[in-house]
């Protein structure tokens, strides 16, 4: 048998309940904007029920618990994703600094200095006896050589610039590993009485997308609610432990780099996806290619440019000079030899000696239709390196951003899932609210049955 | 699907974003004219028009070549047409001098323009474009020519005590300087007797100078005694490149004009001694010579006027290549202002849309609807 005071009892659970559920859905809205937040859901239960002759009678509603909408596998598509668009975001900021650096299509750009170059020899070669000329040849290669050397030195600071940019990363990296560390330690701790850690979840979710957006990193969750974090094959969070990445200073020959490094044992390791290694791909690889390729030109213009100008005479009937110093054949180093800038009369324009000759000069602006790089001209490599960093950069780009919708798209599914809709809010808080006012109801009714068998006595 | 009040949020500010970037592109290529800014903006042309940029750089190249080429041979045309001149005036006081009707007086006047005429040549012969020789092979600082009144070294065998004649009449007073086959000086008056009007020499009996030995003599005439050239060779070719590869050499040799079939200078020294000479014969014998130094003038006149057309010629189609060049170059970099005013247009409406769109939405909720 029932009594009114039982009557009671459920109307007071019910009160409570949907008094607890407003409090979720107004957390929820409070939360609408907060990043890294998942919509919670109040999980009504009826309490367990009475067992009468006539049946099982319900004692009312509990809640039970308070629980996080997150889907685990799209958590895992958004991080794989989010490290292949983080990489080509740093990559395609990296390309275009280096388009930056071409300057091409320009009056002013390497292609203009070359072009200036041969031409100041056709000047020369039309008054070989002029100082004028002579100068104007001397200006000619020295804006060459210094556009070539510019250009090296900035794609060298470029590449100091990503070297400094890793070594913030890789930081980045242990941070955010130690607090997911001790946030594993904060969830195994709270959740050995049963209920969701869910705020803490949340914040431990939200650094494992942020770190997944520097490596490329997988996520495990084990039975005792802590996240394995590995990167690769490597292990970066096991519980509360990390194991921390590393850098190793190196000389490259040219500038100091940082080598990552994991572990005690200090072993090199090269991230496949992530912000990291697409910076690690810039400054070791994409970079060192072009300045390889502007090496290239360098060396190809020194060695045949010397290599008429030793036949041919001064106005002085000098021969066997070099015209670039013959030390300088990379792009950083190329330079027009110090004695030629002395004594501007060295300059071999003349095959005979007489000073009117200018078949040096002719030959080597003759030079410029030559096959000096493979099986191209100085002009047709410059045009083929400029091309293909405009194939390389917007293939880049592109991918950026179809790799950027994708993540868009992703986020857009997991949003779906755990994302707070003002509306549907509304709508469960107008729900609870109108049960709240049922259930009140309900006190004032049982009230008056009291007071009904109160008055009788 | 649910969708959330987030998502709906996020992606307008994704279209905005996104039309906003189209918008801005299309705003930037009608303000610069320009559609390619960087290699990545269309990497399949930009090798073509770093190529083309190089292909005009050098057309631009061949037509200054081509401009100082043409100074050149107008320079070098207008003297050889002098020399030409100079050439015909000789034959014209040849002829006369060769005449049996004029007198030795009237010769001599003849012998001084014939002068002129060699400080004429001389000077044709110098030209300068500028700075530069233009006839003078590659030694184009050089002066090539020089005339000089001195001559040293003159074989003079002695015979009898006969006159002899030296190269050149009208000398210096007590110019001549006579030595012996050991170089000694001998004394004038005491070993030999000098016509210094005329150009004699003889040995005077009695004096230290024996029949059959050879002896030299140095003196200075009054006039051109000879024109030397000053550079070892006029051959030397001054080039200029006037198209892809070509060089076209835009001087003349002075030795080629005046020098290469008859020597154009001595013939003049030649004619001009024979007329203070009197001598008539010597004069009409120099006639077929002159008609040799006259073909010779031409034929480099009529090389000089030959590359000058060439040329001509090369640098027209520079200019029209050149035209060609820059609108590829704009074909390929430059915007299309009409059509990309349009896509501006449609971007616009785009844009508009997608804020109008934004405003409805955003304000809607179901709080507006509930009391």
């Amino acid at each position: 048998m029932i009594g009114l005071n039982a009557g009671l009892e459920i109307a007071r659970k019910a009160l409570s309940a949907y008094q607890l559920a407003l409090s979720v859905y107004g957390n929820n809205i409070a939360n609408v904007e907060t990043p890294g937040f998942s919509r919670r859901r109040p999980n009504l239960a009826e309490r367990q029920a009475a067992d009468l002759p006539v049946g099982r009678i319900g004692l009312g509603v509990d809640v039970e618990s308070v629980s996080r909408m997150r889907d685990r596998l799209l958590d895992d598509i958004y991080r794989r994703q989010n490290a292949m668009s983080a990489r080509y975001e740093s990559m395609e900021s990296a390309f275009s600094e280096i388009e930056t650096v071409l300057g091409e299509p320009s009056d002013t750009g390497l292609g203009s200095a070359i072009s200036d170059f041969w031409n100041a020899w056709q000047e020369l070669a039309n008054q070989p006896e002029s100082r004028t000329a002579r100068q104007v040849v001397a200006d000619g290669a020295t804006a060459f050589s210094q556009a070539l050397n510019s250009m090296d030195a900035r794609l060298q600071q470029m590449r100091a610039n990503l070297d400094g940019e890793i070594v913030a990363t890789v930081g980045q990296v242990n941070s955010l590993a130690a607090r997911i560390a001790d946030l594993n330690g904060a969830v195994v701790r709270g959740e050995v009485t049963g209920e969701e850690m869910c705020d803490v979840r949340d914040l431990r979710d939200r650094l494992l997308d942020e770190l997944s957006g520097l490596v490329d990193i997988r996520v495990f969750e084990r039975e005792d609610g802590s996240a394995s974090v590995t990167m690769g094959s490597e292990a970066l969070v096991e519980r509360t432990n990390t194991v921390s990445v590393g850098l190793a200073s190196e000389s490259d020959g040219v500038i100091a780099v940082s080598r990552v490094t994991i572990g005690n044992g200090a072993r090199a390791i090269r991230p496949a996806g992530g912000k990291l290694a697409g910076l690690l791909e810039m400054r070791d690889d994409t970079i060192t290619d072009y300045q390889s390729r502007l090496d290239q030109i360098a060396a190809a213009i020194v060695e045949n440019v010397n290599a008429a100008h030793r036949t041919g005479r001064g106005l002085g009937g000098e021969t066997g000079t070099d015209f670039f110093d013959p030390a300088g054949t990379t792009a950083s180093t190329i330079r027009v030899s110090g004695s030629i800038l002395g004594d501007l009369s060295l300059i071999a324009a003349s095959a005979d000696g007489g000073p009117g000759n200018s078949d040096i000069a002719l030959e080597i602006a003759g030079l410029r239709l030559s096959a000096l790089i493979g099986d191209a001209t100085i002009s047709d490599y410059y045009g083929s390196v400029v091309g293909s960093l405009g194939v390389e950069s917007s293939r880049v780009a592109s991918e950026r951003e179809s790799q950027g919708l994708m993540l868009q798209e992703i986020e857009n599914r997991r949003e779906s899932v755990k994302g707070v809709s003002l509306d549907e809010e509304m709508a469960n808080i107008i729900a609870s609210q109108h049960a709240f006012e049922a259930a009140a109801k309900m006190v004032s009714v049982i009230d008056e049955m009291m007071s009904t068998l109160i008055s009788t006595i | 699907m649910r969708v959330t009040s987030g998502m709906v949020r996020q992606g307008i500010i994704n279209n905005m974003n996104s039309a906003l970037a189209r918008l801005q592109l299309s705003q930037t290529q009608i303000a610069t004219g320009k559609r390619v800014f960087k290699p990545s903006d269309d990497p399949a042309s930009i090798s073509r028009s770093i190529n083309i940029r190089a292909l005009l750089a050098d057309t631009e190249q061949f037509k200054r070549n081509i401009e100082d080429g043409l100074g050149w041979l107008e320079h070098s045309e207008a003297a050889v047409d002098d020399m030409s001149d100079i050439v015909t005036e000789l034959k014209e006081i040849a002829i006369k001098g060769a005449s049996d009707t004029i007198d030795a007086q009237e010769r001599t006047a003849l012998g001084e323009q014939v002068e002129m005429l060699i400080q004429r040549l001389a000077d044709s012969a110098n030209t300068r474009y500028g700075q530069r020789y233009v006839f003078a092979g590659s030694y184009t600082l050089t002066k090539p020519y020089s005339k000089s009144p001195e001559v040293s070294g003159e074989a003079f065998a002695v015979g009898t005590t006969g006159w002899t004649e030296l190269a050149n009449p009208k000398l210096v007073s007590a110019s001549v300087v006579v030595r012996g086959p050991l170089g000694e000086v001998r004394t004038e008056g005491v070993d030999y007797e000098v016509d210094y009007a005329l150009g004699r020499i003889r040995r005077l009996a009695g004096g230290g100078m024996v029949a059959g030995a050879s002896y030299s003599v140095d003196y200075s005439a009054e006039t051109t005694a000879r024109v030397v050239l000053n550079v070892p060779d006029t051959a030397g070719e001054v080039n200029r490149e006037v198209a892809q590869g070509v060089r076209q050499p835009v001087n003349v040799g002075g030795e080629e004009i005046l020098s290469s079939s008859v020597d154009a200078f001595s013939l003049l020294v030649r004619v001009k001694n024979a007329l203070f000479r009197n001598d008539g014969g010597t004069v009409n014998q120099a006639l077929d010579d002159i008609d040799a130094a006259l073909d010779q003038v031409s034929a480099g006149l009529g090389k000089i006027g030959a590359t000058s057309k060439s040329i001509d010629l090369a640098s027209a189609r520079l200019e029209s290549e050149a035209v060609n060049l820059k609108g590829l170059i704009s074909s390929l970099e430059d915007a299309n202002l009409a059509e990309v005013a349009v896509k501006l247009q449609g971007e616009q409406y785009a844009y508009e849309a997608a804020l109008a769109a934004a405003s409805n939405i955003l304000n809607t909720s179901l709080i507006n609807f509930l009391k």
